[in-house]
């Protein structure tokens, strides 16, 4: 055997690989077929890095998500999203490694459209628009669930929510319960590219009737906090209440929270995972100018329904801490620490995989910090001030509506339809064109807009080879 | 199954070539392939190790004497006696003096590492690997493995495209 070449057997050459760093797996898998296939066919999960490598911010009365990181080893992130055709979008929802993003700025004022989009690699996919609710009035909310172990393929769900109490005119409605006893929701589906529906059938009991729903108005009415685990999608809504939607046999269980009462009134709860020993679900709360409160409660034993306060915080003083996450590189933090801490905490986001929590200080420079839960640790990741922020904005610096705590996946495969969206905006704009010189009665077709049209032209072009690739593959890859 | 001290129960091992390898049983649970063998009682006599030959068995085993957590009667007398840092500085050398093996060698010690499952030998043996890996370019990974590039140049150019990101 020592004498033969060495090559390594398949298990062993997965064990190997496994121990490589998610973007240099994604690398290797150029060096040949064996070692491609190795990663496709059982490394795929190992492409999600376990590290956050930045937080999309939305920061209130700002169009655009803000992507804050620190600077790293590994490739670049780019986390500003230019690639995408649009003038700028507002991350959504976050799935490992995938984003769900939304057009917020439009020049034709036509139907704002929705992205998926794979920051790491850079590649995306414009979604068709989405369907009606079922329900007049009722407003749908949009979840992304992806997982890289399971499968290249996402879906997107679109939740329906109530309307806020008073604005249904409906008085038969509210002795309904809610949510229904077979929940009707549409669903995209990156292996068809299109919508459909699906329904889940409910196990248990409603939440409550639709007339004595009661709302926490402090919540943002938009998003509704959601975790995709093990085919399992978690939706924290306003009203109090967990949804388990199970997607493999589509039923779903609606978990009232203990101590639900108690977490109203603050507009930052979240829910994560960990996928430490035992605990499975968590919220944060973050409020209080003085403290940083925490609690957690885990989905293993929803009978428990203490919560327990994990930590009751004070402000923190100067000190350079060792944490660190992952080893990417710390800004120095010397200066400003002393005196800025006067203002609000915003909750960013939980690490997924650590107990971390990151959090952004509002003030008059806004700084971002991770607070490690084992050690009782702050660290300062530098100034998170927006760079065109107005000083004479009423609003607080670093005062923020939503947020995702970013883990990078590198995988290659992705159900991306960039060349049709480009063609498609190229049709769009030719026409516009043509509108516009018939408009005008003669050809004013002028040498800005001949250029505008190549340049667009040679855009469609380089990524078209890039993209017949996927859709030969959307053709033969299964879900 | 051989008693050799109180206590102390022994396994035998037996490598393809007929080698026969007596082991203490905490010694060869380091593996956890051996481990469920023996807590599933499958292990009454001798344990055919498949696919891992003499020398390399010898290898492992001694790999896995030098790492058994020293908690016996013998070991009680080392832990008390040397701080735990130092035992850890001491198995690094030791490990780092383990490895210096030909490449051949060290892939079968890879593959009987995860063959029999021992995370240890796992990481140490593959820890060259990983950084051949990760700081060469694909045509210096390639001669380092000896593997060849075997893709057509239409796979070649999709696999390409589809790490652009590592380009820009």
């Amino acid at each position: 055997m020592a004498s033969e070449p060495a090559v390594l057997p398949d298990d062993a050459l997965a064990e190997v690989l496994r121990r490589l760093a998610p973007h240099v797996l994604a690398a290797a898998r150029r060096v040949c077929k064996a070692w491609r296939d190795a990663v496709d066919a059982r490394l795929r999960g190992s492409l999600l890095s376990r590290s956050v490598r930045g937080i999309f911010i939305n920061f209130t009365r700002h169009c655009f998500s803000e992507f804050f990181s620190r600077p790293s080893t590994g490739p670049a992130i780019c986390g500003g999203l230019n690639f995408l055709p649009c003038m700028g979008v507002q991350v959504t929802d976050h799935c490992n490694g995938l984003l769900l993003c939304g057009e917020r700025m439009n020049e034709d004022r036509a139907l704002p459209r929705e992205y998926v989009v794979n920051p790491a690699t850079r590649r995306w996919a414009r979604l068709t628009h989405r369907p009606r609710p079922h329900v007049p009035g009722f407003d749908q909310t949009a979840y992304l669930a992806f997982d890289p172990a399971v499968s290249p393929h996402y879906q997107v769900f679109l939740i329906p929510r109530l309307p806020p109490a008073g604005e249904s005119d409906d008085d038969e409605s509210d002795d309904d319960e809610w949510p229904p006893a077979s929940y009707v929701m549409h669903v995209f589906s990156s292996v068809t590219q299109q919508w459909g529906e699906t329904t889940f059938l409910r196990e248990g009991e409603a939440a409550r009737i639709v007339g004595n729903m009661d709302s926490d108005l402090w919540y943002k009415q938009h998003r509704y906090h959601a975790v995709y685990w093990q085919s399992t999608l978690y939706i924290h809504c306003r009203h109090g209440y967990l949804t388990r939607m199970s997607l493999s046999d589509l039923t779903f269980t609606v978990i009232k929270l203990p101590g639900a009462c108690e977490l109203r009134g603050y507009p930052n709860h979240h829910l994560v995972r960990y996928l430490m020993a035992g605990i499975n679900f968590s919220f944060g709360i973050s409020m209080n100018p003085s403290d940083v409160n925490y609690r957690k409660w885990s989905s293993k034993y929803p009978e428990d329904a203490a919560f327990t306060t994990h930590a009751n915080y004070k402000a923190p003083v100067e000190e350079k801490y060792d944490w660190n996450s992952d080893e990417d590189n710390i800004l120095d933090i010397e200066d400003d620490v002393q005196g800025g801490y006067r203002d609000n905490y915003y909750f960013l986001g939980f690490h997924p995989y650590k107990e971390v929590v990151f959090l952004i200080l509002s003030g008059r420079s806004a700084r971002g910090l991770a607070y490690d839960w084992n050690n009782s640790k702050f660290q300062d990741l530098g100034t998170s001030c927006l760079t065109d922020y107005d000083p004479f904005n009423e609003l607080p610096c670093g005062q923020t509506d939503s947020s995702f705590s970013y883990t990078p996946c590198w995988m290659g495969e992705f159900a991306g339809n960039e060349l049709e969206s480009l063609l498609e905006d190229e049709k769009l704009y030719r026409k516009k064109l043509e509108q516009k010189s018939q408009r005008k009665e003669k050809a004013t077709f002028t040498f800005m807009d001949e250029y505008d049209l190549r340049k667009h032209r040679g855009h469609t072009k380089r990524v078209k080879d890039s993209n017949a690739k996927n859709r030969r593959r959307r053709h033969m890859a299964a879900w | 199954m051989a008693t050799r001290e109180a206590g102390k129960k022994m396994i035998m091992l037996k490598s393809p070539d007929g080698m026969e390898f007596e082991v203490e049983e905490a010694v060869a649970m380091e593996s956890q392939t051996i481990r469920k063998m023996i807590e599933d009682d499958c292990a009454d006599t001798a344990i055919l190790i498949p696919n891992i030959n003499s020398k390399i068995l010898s290898r492992v085993i001694e790999y896995c004497n030098k790492h058994v957590p020293t908690t016996g009667a013998t070991g009680a007398a080392a832990s008390d006696t040397v701080a735990p840092a130092a035992l850890a500085e001491d198995l690094k050398i030791w490990d780092a003096e383990f490895i210096k093996v030909n490449r051949a060698t060290r892939f079968d010690l890879i593959q009987a590492a995860s063959y029999l499952n021992i995370k240890g030998l796992l990481d140490l043996t593959s820890q060259t690997t990983i950084d051949t890996i990760s700081d060469n370019s694909l045509e210096e990974i390639r001669s380092f493995l000896s593997t060849k590039n075997d893709y057509l140049p239409e796979e070649e150019q999709t696999i390409r495209r589809e790490n652009q990101w590592a380009f820009q």
